[in-house]
């Protein structure tokens, strides 16, 4: 059971992880381009990104 | 900036602060999630009270990932590094050759808890000196509670410019002070740190006692660290200063055995067996002096000016908030060169080392599947907790919060801040368990603050620097990764509360160093 939550949390943190670097390229071009849809996915990214970190708590 | 300095502006400013201490110490969460939280409350604040719109916010964010990236390649690859060698044992063939060296306790613990793990700080960081070292104290029949102890605060000089200069790199970046100005005065500042701890080591271990009986030796051992680390500095290459001069430290040191060996005060001890049979020290260390010479080698004028015209840097516009508050545009933000950058030269050692490792000394092939595998593990809650707390840093610092504390802080002190910067650096590694992370929180607040108040903002941001060093001395997620790791675990609070002196004592000493100069 510990084991599987272990497993888990870092699963979560991984995702999270790869969500930031793609979110890098979003926030980039979202920001230089002032493209208001690259900025929405953005944000939208950033907050997906908040919801699994909080949820890999041990 | 239009935003008013007063008290409820000052509060909304430093309310991230305030909630990230709170989610790590009052509600106990781990760097990540409070990292996380304080980073959406960042963007809240700056949103809804500083006037920054949607598109500074994700550029801020795109910064605070640029940095971020900087950062944690080096972290990834230091750790690679360390466990390549650790998968060969070659880790324990260094250890055994060092404790090896004298039966004289205090000198061995000098040795391991002051000077060699300041040079594994050197090179990995990470909490990684404390792990190897420990362990190693306590089969010499030293105590778990002290041992974490004197290995928390005897390598805590070497931070800053440790793991090849990620928390030296990071000051520089947040503040745009360059690496000429602000190292040498670091190395100024860790000197005294250097007495201090030396002193505090074999106070904790010998007692009042031993301080007498040692003065010399830490006395001279002291100044040849400081002055290699100063004169590392000197000639551009920090990110080295901490693993050169504690690799003068611990030769130093040496001499200090051989000495007392010829008067017969000390027999060399039985050196434990080789876990690597035909490894010797040289062979397993391989990998590190190839870090030391690479370093040196591109450090070298026309080889460092060909290899830096390659890398990797976005440039980002200017931005304002909608309450006037102008971030300059920056062109090759956190510049990443493909060839200087530590995280190459790291890498570049721990593949070279490996297949040396693997062809001329039998090692098994899977030591790169296993370091890969336990580098992944380790890092990747660091690196998420690392990109959260530097966005955040980030969103403060564009918003103009970061501004707004430095003001009411310089404001508020006066002229006694100087005195107190050390302490914030301190502050900023016990809530983000890092001398990066301080260092990016409150680099540019120190700075700034400096530039304020009329005190070089580069002394100040030095100070920051060399306080965040000091605190990963009572950093709570180091010291609960180390007491778990001798079987102690419950037995942190004990190590904070009995570190914490020395700590405070430390960051004291640097801050009236700070307070006299300025």
């Amino acid at each position: 059971m510990k084991q599987h939550s272990k497993n888990k949390r870092m699963f979560l943190l991984r995702i999270s992880l790869i969500i930031l670097i793609v979110n890098f390229v979003f926030a980039y071009l979202g920001g230089t381009l002032d493209n208001s849809i690259f900025i929405t996915v953005s944000l939208v990214l950033c907050l997906v990104t908040i919801i699994l970190i909080l949820l890999a708590r041990r | 900036m239009t935003l008013e300095l007063n008290a409820y502006n000052w509060l909304l400013a430093i309310a991230p602060v305030i909630t990230l201490l709170v989610s790590l110490l009052v509600l106990r969460w781990e760097p990540t999630q409070a990292g996380a939280f304080t980073w959406l409350i960042t963007m809240v604040i700056a949103y809804f009270f500083y006037g920054m719109d949607f598109r500074g916010l994700v550029l801020a964010n795109s910064k605070g990932m640029s940095v971020a990236l900087y950062v944690v390649l080096i972290i990834w690859s230091a750790l690679f590094l360390y466990n390549i060698v650790y998968e060969s044992s070659a880790i324990n063939v260094i250890g055994s050759t060092l404790s090896g060296i004298t039966a004289d306790k205090t000198m061995l613990v000098l040795l391991l808890a002051w000077c060699f793990t300041s040079l594994l700080q050197g090179l990995a960081g990470f909490g990684v000196p404390v792990a190897v070292v420990a362990p190693i104290l306590v089969a010499m029949g030293i105590s778990p509670l002290m041992s974490v102890m004197v290995c928390l605060i005897g390598h805590s000089w070497s931070i800053s410019f440790g793991s090849m200069g990620s928390s030296y790199n990071a000051i520089q970046l947040v503040t745009g002070i360059p690496g000429e100005k602000i190292a040498p005065q670091m190395a100024l500042l860790f000197a005294i740190c250097v007495f201090a701890t030396g002193f505090e080591v074999v106070y904790i271990y010998e007692g009042k006692a031993g301080l007498k009986k040692r003065i010399l030796l830490v006395i001279t051992t002291s100044f040849a660290i400081s002055g290699t680390m100063w004169l590392m500095c000197i000639i551009g290459v920090a990110q080295v200063a901490s693993l050169v001069s504690a690799i003068v430290g611990c030769a130093v040191i040496a001499l200090w055995t051989k000495h007392a060996k010829r008067k017969g005060k000390s027999q060399k001890q039985h050196v434990p067996e080789r876990t690597t049979k035909q490894m010797s020290f040289h062979q397993a260390a391989l990998p590190y002096y190839l870090v030391i010479g690479v370093t040196l080698l591109m450090q070298i004028k026309p080889i460092k000016n060909e290899v830096q015209k390659l890398y990797f840097g976005l440039s980002y516009p200017a931005t304002v908030t909608k309450l006037g508050y102008l971030v300059p545009a920056e062109k090759a933000y956190s510049k990443i060169s493909w060839f200087i950058h530590p995280a190459a030269i790291l890498f570049f050692a721990a593949i070279v080392g490996g297949i040396l490792y693997i062809r001329k000394l039998g090692v098994s092939k899977t030591i790169f599947r296993n370091a890969a595998h336990n580098t992944i593990i380790k890092c990747v809650p660091t690196s998420v907790a690392i990109f959260t707390l530097v966005m955040m840093a980030l969103i403060m610092g564009d918003s103009g919060m970061t501004i707004m504390i430095a003001k009411g802080a310089a404001s508020t002190l006066g002229s006694f801040y100087p005195f107190v910067s050390p302490f914030i650096g301190v502050l900023g590694t016990f809530i983000t368990d890092s001398n990066t992370n301080s260092n990016v929180m409150f680099g540019l607040l120190q700075y700034e603050t400096g530039n304020l108040i009329g005190v070089s903002g580069t002394l100040l941001a030095a100070a920051q620097s060399v306080g965040g060093s000091l605190g990963v001395s009572i950093a709570p997620t180091t010291v609960m990764m180390n007491t778990a790791n001798l079987g102690i675990y419950g037995k942190d609070s004990e190590v904070i509360r009995k570190n914490l002196k020395y700590c405070l004592l430390n960051a004291a000493l640097v801050g009236v160093a700070v307070w006299l100069i300025a």
